[in-house]
């Protein structure tokens, strides 16, 4: 199993380059049955990174592009009138498929954002009374630009705990840069990415994912860091139970990237800011300026040892 | 700028030389001084008080000075603590100033005594230092001082109250002392301080206190004899009743069992038998015939030969406190007898201390009240009890020939006289009518009022014309109960005389005419008369009547004076003596073997609760010993300045240790992989096992590696 993931990390590396780490975690977000929120500048390859993550898993796979007149209907399908049948049929939308990039999500009306993670949280949608249930395994991975650009209705608070990690690109470095400048390839030649797993295996590895054991401290570790966010001179929002179990989730995944089968406190820290930035400080992001995040502040408070002394 | 402004005015200058003290610490320094100054005032000459004060304000008009000074010259950070360090006299004067001061004190030790000296030269150089204050170890010093001089008060006075107040102030001494390390710090911290290291030195105080050999003062504390009230060695009629007006304590006294009545408690301080016809004195003294009086060792084996005594009866033990009388005699009931080395009996069995008694001091007795006294006279000593001067008294005389006339028999002569003190309507009074030339005659047949004395005095003398061997006692006759302590406090005003005659095979009897005058005042102390007389002469603001019969006052004042008894008993009658007491009891204790070994039960029954509870104190978060090694090891790493921060994993840590120290790296990576496993992993019990030896093993490793680094090897 640990090989397979390093075929498919190793395949999304030669299209996104130079950023080795934040492949992993969403690749890590996607093994744990988690939603994706791509936060970055435009052209920083957010759609590329969704494109390869989706082609590379072997998944069915639709981009819906968002914008303003986006209507619900158009991502979760219309119930049409057949005349053979004398019956409505829906007509599926995007929705219906195992991987959905839902690009520039924040450009899009908050009827059309809320119609798309309702799915995503019920893992199912109703279309004139009628319930249909999603595909399995269901992956959205969201892009957005940076609130403070035109045209954009920020995500509430409440749709943004939808997603289970909230990454940033960040701009590559000189030699990554470089590399990108000299390829001659485009978005299209992503076309040639073969898929490096079958669904079989991709449910054997979140099977596994879920049994990998966590222990009473590691526990206390995420119970700890959540009640510091709680307290009351704390700047940040307090973050739910519900943070709480996508920020274990996260950690047995990077878990068992990391080939061990029990989850230790760096896991948890190395998904922390990932996890609980968003949920932490909705409506801003310090994209480039990790220091200052509130995800940190809090994880320097908290003891990994010792964390409820 | 301002950050820096505040923090000088704060603090204390501590780079330059120059030194600036704050406004508030100044003020607290000078007014200790006064205080420490003060608790020797009743020692100090007044011309050193003169000059202490002098000195004191000179610095606060000098402080005053420079500080309007800088004020008006709008001062910078700078100038102002070149102002402050301007002195206030020039050295030369202060060098002047201490070699006249010392040369004056010399000049005066013959009179001053070595210890006042002594005193004053410290006190003079404690007032001289305060010109002297440039660097921060002036300060030091001058506190220190100040604490020294303080407690030097407690050689003159050992009151608890006293000892308290010297105890507070040496506590705001310390206070200060603290303020100038660290000034910084908030008032409840510091005494959060004070009192951490007070309770960490306590112990220490206490081992001290009961180990340290009790040394004999090398100095001769001054004779104060004239400003104390006591009983004096000549006794002419008036003076006891005069000192039964104080309601000074004379001493106490503790009974191993039970307190003997009231009518027992014949206290014997001496014996005088020289009556010259006004007073009474000892035997010998007019002469200057030291001689006279042969001492003894007071131990009861010296009882039977040379005090003539035969010892029947049960013996009572009790422990004596005595306050300072300066003079050297001192009180037990008869015949009495000590271990003490410094206590001496003469043969009229009265005890005395070898030397003068200028501190409460203790002594342990055993009395036998039933013994015989003298069964056989010398012919010197018979002699010496029917001395008789003859002119002053005629009439006495003449009765005591014709009683003798009427009675051959000595006994009912002397029951034939108490008849008559009883209704020849004799009256008990503090305040007797004067009489001429303190003239026992007139007293008998005329005034017939009188205090104990006037009877004893009388009773002596028509004992001696009738031919029987007399003489008078002066000492205290009963003493106050104190219920919620259990001890017996004698006052002045319990000062006492009676005689004693001596009849064949019966020896020295005590007869106390008193008793025959006003029985209650042997029976149960003062009589209601005597009290409500008592009242109207003694000039306290509690008169015993009036506050005296208010329930809360006696239970106060009761509750105070046991404290003040125990506060005396345990601490200031923790003598030399009682310490060697105390070690031949420890070593008798330790050569026992079966004590040997319930001391040791009880010295590991400590350990193993100490112990015990150390571990308990780990448990209390973690009761996991893999983890508390961890714990540990991180404890031991931080004291090596390596340091886990909060945020952490033992792994990050772990690769931090092996980055700074590489050699300590494979003892704490295996401690920190048994951690991780513990914690994160679970382990199984055979695991677990082997987790927990390994890690207690590199621990000890790590330890054993630190200590080795610490000490200079490496390895």
């Amino acid at each position: 199993m640990q090989t397979v993931v390093a075929n498919i990390l190793a395949q999304i590396e030669t299209v996104v380059i130079g950023k080795p780490h934040q492949i992993k975690l969403a690749l890590a977000c996607l093994l744990a049955k988690g939603h994706i929120l791509i936060e970055d500048l435009p052209g920083m390859g957010k759609t590329t990174l969704a494109n390869t993550l989706a082609a590379t898993l072997g998944l069915s796979y639709q981009r819906i592009q968002f914008t303003s007149d986006l209507m619900p209907s158009d991502v979760i399908g219309i119930a049409i009138y057949e005349e053979q049948s004398k019956s409505f049929q829906l007509h599926p939308g995007a929705i219906f498929n195992q991987v959905v990039l839902a690009d520039e999500v924040n450009r899009a009306s908050p009827k059309t954002q809320s119609a798309l993670l309702e799915a995503m949280e019920e893992g199912r949608v109703s279309v004139d009374g009628v319930t249909h249930s999603l595909p399995e395994p269901f992956f959205v991975i969201a892009t957005q630009n940076p609130m403070s650009h035109a045209g954009t209705y920020p995500l509430p608070e409440s749709q943004l705990d939808r997603f289970m990690m909230r990454l940033s690109l960040g701009f590559p470095s000189i030699a990554a840069e470089r590399k990108i400048l000299q390829a001659n390839s485009s978005h299209r030649d992503t076309v040639a990415i073969t898929a490096c797993i079958d669904l079989n295996q991709l449910r054997e590895i979140q099977q596994h994912i879920a049994n990998i054991s966590v222990s009473a401290a590691i526990i206390d570790y995420v119970i700890a860091l959540c009640r510091l966010s709680r307290s009351q001179d704390s700047q940040a929002k307090a973050l739910s139970p519900r943070a709480g179990k996508s920020l274990l989730a996260a950690a047995k995944a990077w878990a068992f990237m990391e080939n061990r089968d029990y989850v230790i406190p760096d896991d948890v820290q190395a998904v922390f800011s990932p996890v609980c930035e968003h949920r932490l400080a909705p409506q801003q992001h310090h994209i480039f300026d990790e220091a200052n995040e509130l995800s940190q502040q809090i994880l320097s408070q908290v003891n990994p040892t010792d964390p409820l002394a | 700028m301002s950050k820096q402004a505040t923090t000088s005015r704060k603090g204390l200058s501590s780079d330059s030389t120059a030194l600036t003290l704050p406004r508030k610490l100044f003020f607290a320094l000078l007014l200790l001084q006064l205080f420490n100054v003060l608790t020797l005032v009743q020692q100090l000459h007044p011309f050193y008080l003169v000059f202490a004060l002098a000195a004191l304000v000179l610095q606060w008009l000098g402080y005053l000075k420079t500080r309007n000074h800088s004020k008006r010259a709008q001062a910078s950070l700078q100038a102002l603590t070149q102002a402050h360090s301007t002195k206030i006299l020039p050295s030369w004067l202060i060098l002047i100033l201490a070699i006249s001061g010392s040369v004056v004190i010399a000049a005066a030790g013959k009179s001053l005594g070595l210890l006042a000296s002594m005193i004053h030269l410290l006190c003079f150089a404690y007032s001289l230092k305060l010109f002297e204050i440039s660097q921060r170890k002036d300060l030091y010093q001058l506190v220190v001082l100040g604490v020294f001089v303080a407690t030097t008060s407690l050689i003159f006075i050992q009151s608890i109250y006293f000892s308290l107040l010297v105890l507070a102030l040496v506590f705001a001494n310390f206070y200060l002392l603290l303020n100038f390390f660290s000034p910084q710090r908030r008032l409840a911290s510091e005494l959060k301080l004070l009192a951490k290291l007070s309770i960490y030195s306590l112990p220490f105080a206490i081992i001290l206190f009961v180990v340290f050999p009790k040394l004999t003062p090398f100095w001769q504390v001054p004779n104060v004899k004239s400003a104390k009230v006591g009983l004096s060695d000549r006794v002419k009629i008036g003076d006891i009743a005069q000192l039964a007006l104080s309601n000074e304590l004379a001493f106490r006294v503790s009974f191993e069992n039970e307190t003997p009545s009231h009518a027992q408690l014949y206290w014997r301080a001496m014996v005088l038998d020289d009556f010259d016809g006004v007073s009474w004195q000892q035997a010998g003294q007019r002469a200057g015939q030291h001689h006279y009086n042969r001492y003894y060792g007071a131990n009861k084996e010296n009882a039977k030969p040379s005090a003539n005594v035969s010892l029947i009866g049960d013996a009572i033990d009790y422990q004596v406190i005595v306050e300072p009388s300066f003079q050297s005699w001192l009180f037990a009931l008869d015949f009495a007898t000590t271990q003490q080395g410094n206590i001496g009996q003469r043969d009229d069995f009265a005890l005395f201390y070898r030397g003068i008694i200028s501190q409460t001091t203790s002594y342990q007795v055993t009395s036998f009240l039933e013994a015989i006294l003298a069964p056989s006279l010398s012919q010197q000593s018979r002699a010496t009890n029917l001395q008789l001067v003859t002119e002053n008294n005629p009439r006495l005389l003449a009765k005591a020939k014709r009683l003798r006339q009427r009675f051959q028999n000595d006994s009912e002569l002397i029951q034939q006289v108490l008849t008559d003190f009883n209704q020849g309507r004799y009256f008990y009074t503090l305040q007797p009518p004067p009489v001429e030339n303190n003239s026992l005659d007139q007293f008998y047949f005329d005034t017939r009022a009188g205090f104990c004395e006037h009877y004893a005095s009388s009773f002596t003398y028509l004992m001696r014309a009738a031919g029987i061997p007399a003489r008078l006692v002066v000492g205290y006759l009963g003493g106050e109960l104190n219920p919620r302590a259990n001890y017996l406090s004698v006052y002045q005003r319990n000062a006492h005389a009676w005689a004693e005659v001596w009849l064949p095979n019966r020896g020295w009897q005590r007869v106390d005419p008193t008793a025959a005058v006003d029985p209650e005042r042997v029976e149960r102390g003062f009589s209601n008369n005597l009290l409500q007389e008592h009242a109207n002469l003694s000039d306290s603001f509690f008169s015993m009547q009036g506050l005296g019969s208010m329930w809360w006052y006696q239970q106060v004042r009761s509750q105070i004076d046991a404290l003040d008894y125990q506060w005396t008993r345990w601490v200031i009658g923790y003598t030399g003596q009682q310490q060697l007491q105390l070690w031949a009891k420890l070593r008798a204790v330790f050569t026992q073997r079966q004590s040997l070994g319930y001391g040791l039960f009880f010295l590991l029954t400590c350990a193993l609760l100490l112990v015990y509870f150390n571990l308990m104190q780990d448990k209390r978060h973690h009761q996991d010993k893999i983890i508390v090694i961890y714990l540990k090891t991180l404890a031991l790493l931080a004291k090596y300045s390596l340091a886990k921060e909060t945020a952490m994993t033992a792994q990050q840590f772990a690769q931090k240790v092996n980055r700074q120290r590489p050699e300590l790296s494979a003892s704490f990576q295996a401690i920190t992989d048994s951690f991780a496993a513990v914690s994160y992993q679970g382990l199984t019990n055979q695991q677990y096992a082997q987790h927990l030896k390994a890690a207690n093993r590199h621990y000890w490793r790590l330890r054993w590696r630190l200590g080795l680094t610490r000490l200079g090897i490496k390895n």
